[in-house]
């Protein structure tokens, strides 16, 4: 009896072992994988149109492009902040948005390559600017950065 | 004894004097504020650190001449740099990263030897960079970016 539970485990722990390396990795050929915190200013928040009651004191992105497809996924988690933690007060609030991505490259103010983010639930395109292969940064319409402050900048890091 | 003593009187006036001289012709450029992660950049500035730091607040202040308009000294407050301790030093402005010989990039120096670059993104923006001049790579809570907080500069 025993011997057969053990057997079932074994099975059962290779198959998912399986199972999991199936699974498309996060980080697989044309996907590139961003995080980062940055604040909740006016801009950011009519793009993500948080409504106007809500206490947002800043926002936690995962941003995945699929360079392939040139789609992405993005996931924008904000709130009241938790004090002495990196986190919010009851986990927050979480926009999922997915949609397409075009790839500019403008002359003004800077020649970096600008990713610009359009999906049905933003309310205007999310511009990111790419500083280099592991930076991001957020960007307005004129393709001017976004200026941070005390807490956070407007920048994404390369995870995956 | 009289002389060295007068000596030495004048040697401190004249040093004096040099401050003031030096702090006379300063005007702030900028105040950058930011929060980056600990470990790296604690090591860069050869400062000993427990796996406990995962964040360092900072406020750097940049002084240029007033009338030549050239970088002259900086201050750094925040991690270890506090009270009497602020790192202070001669900062200039160089050229190139890793992927982009025409970036513009300040190298704050010390007495130390320790340095650190910064990537001028933009006017109101700072990114640091690496000992290979490489933009220093974040995490999901904090980023190697320091933004102006005081005289902004309107693009």
């Amino acid at each position: 009896m025993l011997y057969t539970r053990f057997l079932l485990v074994m099975i059962l722990a290779s198959l998912m072992g399986t199972n999991s390396c199936s699974q498309p990795n996060a980080g697989d050929a044309g996907s590139s994988v961003y995080v980062g915190s940055t604040p909740c200013d006016s801009l950011i928040r009519s793009t993500l149109q948080i409504p106007p009651g809500l206490t947002c004191d800043f926002i936690k992105w995962k941003v995945r492009l699929q360079k392939d497809s040139a789609t992405f996924q993005l996931a924008a988690q904000y709130g009241e902040s938790k004090p002495n933690t990196n986190g919010f007060f009851n986990d927050g609030h979480t926009i999922l948005i997915s949609g397409k991505y075009l790839v500019e490259h403008p002359t003004k103010p800077m020649e970096n390559k600008i990713y610009r983010l359009e999906g049905v639930l933003l309310q205007q395109p999310v511009l990111l600017v790419e500083m280099d292969e592991n930076i991001l940064h957020f960007a307005d319409v004129h393709n001017n950065l976004l200026i941070g402050n005390g807490g956070w900048g407007y920048i994404l890091n390369k995870t995956q | 004894m009289k002389n060295r003593i007068v000596l030495l009187g004048l040697f401190f006036l004249f040093q004096c004097y040099s401050c003031l001289a030096q702090e006379k012709n300063n005007i702030v450029y900028g105040v950058f504020d930011g929060r980056t992660p600990c470990q790296e950049l604690a090591k860069q500035l050869n400062v000993k650190t427990g796996s406990e730091c995962i964040k360092i607040k900072w406020r750097l202040i940049l002084y240029k001449d007033s009338i030549t308009g050239a970088p002259t000294v900086y201050n750094l407050m925040g991690f270890v740099y506090r009270n009497e301790n602020v790192r202070r030093g001669k900062w200039q402005i160089m050229k190139g990263t890793d992927t982009n010989p025409e970036a513009v990039v300040y190298q704050l120096a010390h007495q130390d030897s320790s340095f650190l670059l910064l990537l001028e993104a933009d006017q109101n923006i700072l990114l640091f960079l690496d000992r290979n001049k490489k933009l220093m790579v974040g995490n999901k809570d904090f980023s190697y970016a320091l933004s102006r907080v005081a005289k902004k500069i309107t693009r």
